[in-house]
């Protein structure tokens, strides 16, 4: 492959529809449509894209509306409009501020939720920081998860070493648009060595040092290590391994 | 494959590992996704194990975490190749492989000045079957031949080795880890092998 540097721009403002293909910097400011891949250096979307193909960029920033049928891969990516990615996202830095729907896997490093994510495959990574709204479909695979609850979010499983789920008290524009109900998360299995929950409801969790906190709901807790269990939470049955 | 199966929790109990080391491990492909079998229980969901392979593997993580970093690990145990090159000399001085199955390659024609990765793999398994008594020098050259003309198309892929005998006539496979295979019965599987312990092992001797 040629040096990336040496590559031409590609610039749409207007509206334009191209075939895709290498490039150095790629910004939308316009309507685009592209036909095919793109590779390029960073690319940029402040209007409309949509994308039948792979994005492989080095950083991707998208704060207009864009479409993408294919994966994304990039080492940087930040949506701050609305994305919706029919494929695989992989990105070392993920930063949600938007809302972001991905219909595959997603496999990063940092993911930062300040918004709303919708994923429906299984989820990878190192960490996860979520002060919006998550919904994942499949396993939640993470080093480390906090999340602080703002309306309903879920995800199928989770397993990790840290996690760490509290209601966050809703202020200004959460409360003021009431949207999502009541902060609350749900899962079917929750397995880490240091848990912590709050307004959760599972059917099972295991660890080693788990806290359940006020508002859950959770079937059975295995623990091995230390269970603490808040007045205002229900346990179905609880059981040292 | 056998259908021996160890349960999540009977693992962590036995190996005194905590759900954070797996989940890492898994994350940073130390152990493979295919592993994870999902299967239903009175409990619900549980995972389970192939206990022979999870159990070894868990064994040589934790007794080579010290010397090796997880990414390094990591590169140990992919099933991928690595960008090697030694001579037969190198092969031979490193103990990696003996002269017999030099010999056998020269015989088959397909000798080189340098060997890449694929090749040593090739020369490590035959070596480790001629001296282990399991094959012998004819079913080696065999050997050769199925592993040079084959072995690329499972790049990244788990593939085993299977060696069978009919009325004293051998062939050998490369077939995808895990695939089913059945025989008439005048067939009769001398060997199956998982080509990723070779190369674990092989990337363990030149690492």
């Amino acid at each position: 492959m040629e040096e990336r540097n040496l590559r031409n721009d590609l610039n749409v403002a207007g509206m334009s529809q191209t075939a895709g293909g290498n490039f150095h910097r790629v910004s939308i400011d316009g309507m685009a449509k592209v036909n095919g891949n793109l590779d390029c250096t960073s690319m940029n979307v402040n209007g409309t894209l949509k994308m039948h193909g792979a994005l492989s960029s080095e950083s991707a920033t998208i704060n207009g509306m864009c479409t993408l049928n294919g994966p994304l891969i990039s080492s940087r990516v930040r949506v701050d409009g609305l994305t919706t990615i029919n494929g695989d996202l992989r990105s070392p830095e993920l930063e949600v501020n938007g809302k972001c729907t991905v219909r595959g896997r997603v496999d990063g490093e940092r993911i930062d939720i300040g918004g709303v994510i919708d994923i429906e495959g299984d989820v990878q990574c190192e960490s996860l920081n979520v002060q919006g709204n998550i919904k994942i479909s499949g396993f939640l695979n993470a080093g480390t998860v906090e999340i602080r609850l703002h309306t309903s979010s879920s995800a199928r499983e989770i397993g990790g070493e840290r996690i760490d789920i509290r209601r966050k008290e809703q202020t200004g524009f959460w409360k003021s648009i009431g949207l999502g109900g009541t902060p609350s998360f749900k899962s079917s299995l929750i397995e880490g060595d240091e848990i912590v929950l709050e307004d959760t409801e599972a059917d099972i969790v295991r660890g080693s040092k788990v806290h359940i906190g006020r508002g859950c709901n959770i079937r059975l807790v295995e623990y091995s290590g230390e269970l603490e269990v808040d007045p205002d939470a229900k346990v179905g049955s609880s059981q040292r391994i | 494959m056998t259908d021996d199966l160890i349960s999540k929790k009977e693992l962590l109990d036995l190996t005194g590992i905590s759900y954070g080391q797996l989940y890492r491990w898994k994350r940073k492909n130390l152990i493979p996704e295919e592993w994870f079998i999902r299967k239903s229980s009175y409990t619900g969901q549980e995972t389970f194990f192939p206990k022979q392979q999870i159990l070894l593997r868990i064994d040589k993580i934790l007794n080579m975490k010290d010397g090796l970093s997880l990414d390094e690990l990591a590169d140990v145990f992919s099933p991928t190749l690595g960008e090697v090159e030694m001579s037969a000399q190198e092969l031979l001085e490193r103990n990696i492989v003996s002269n017999i199955s030099l010999e056998l390659l020269k015989e088959a024609g397909r000798e080189r000045p340098l060997y890449a990765l694929e090749q040593i793999m090739m020369l490590y398994v035959l070596d480790k079957l001629l001296m282990s008594g399991d094959i012998t020098r004819q079913e080696g050259t065999l050997l050769i031949d199925v592993m040079s003309e084959h072995y690329y198309r499972f790049t990244g892929k788990p593939s085993e080795l299977v060696l069978i005998r009919k009325m004293g006539v051998p062939s050998f496979m490369l077939v995808t880890a895990g695939t089913e295979l059945y025989f008439d019965n005048g067939v009769k599987v001398v060997l199956r092998q998982s080509m990723g312990t070779f190369m674990e092992e092989l990337k363990l001797k030149l690492g």
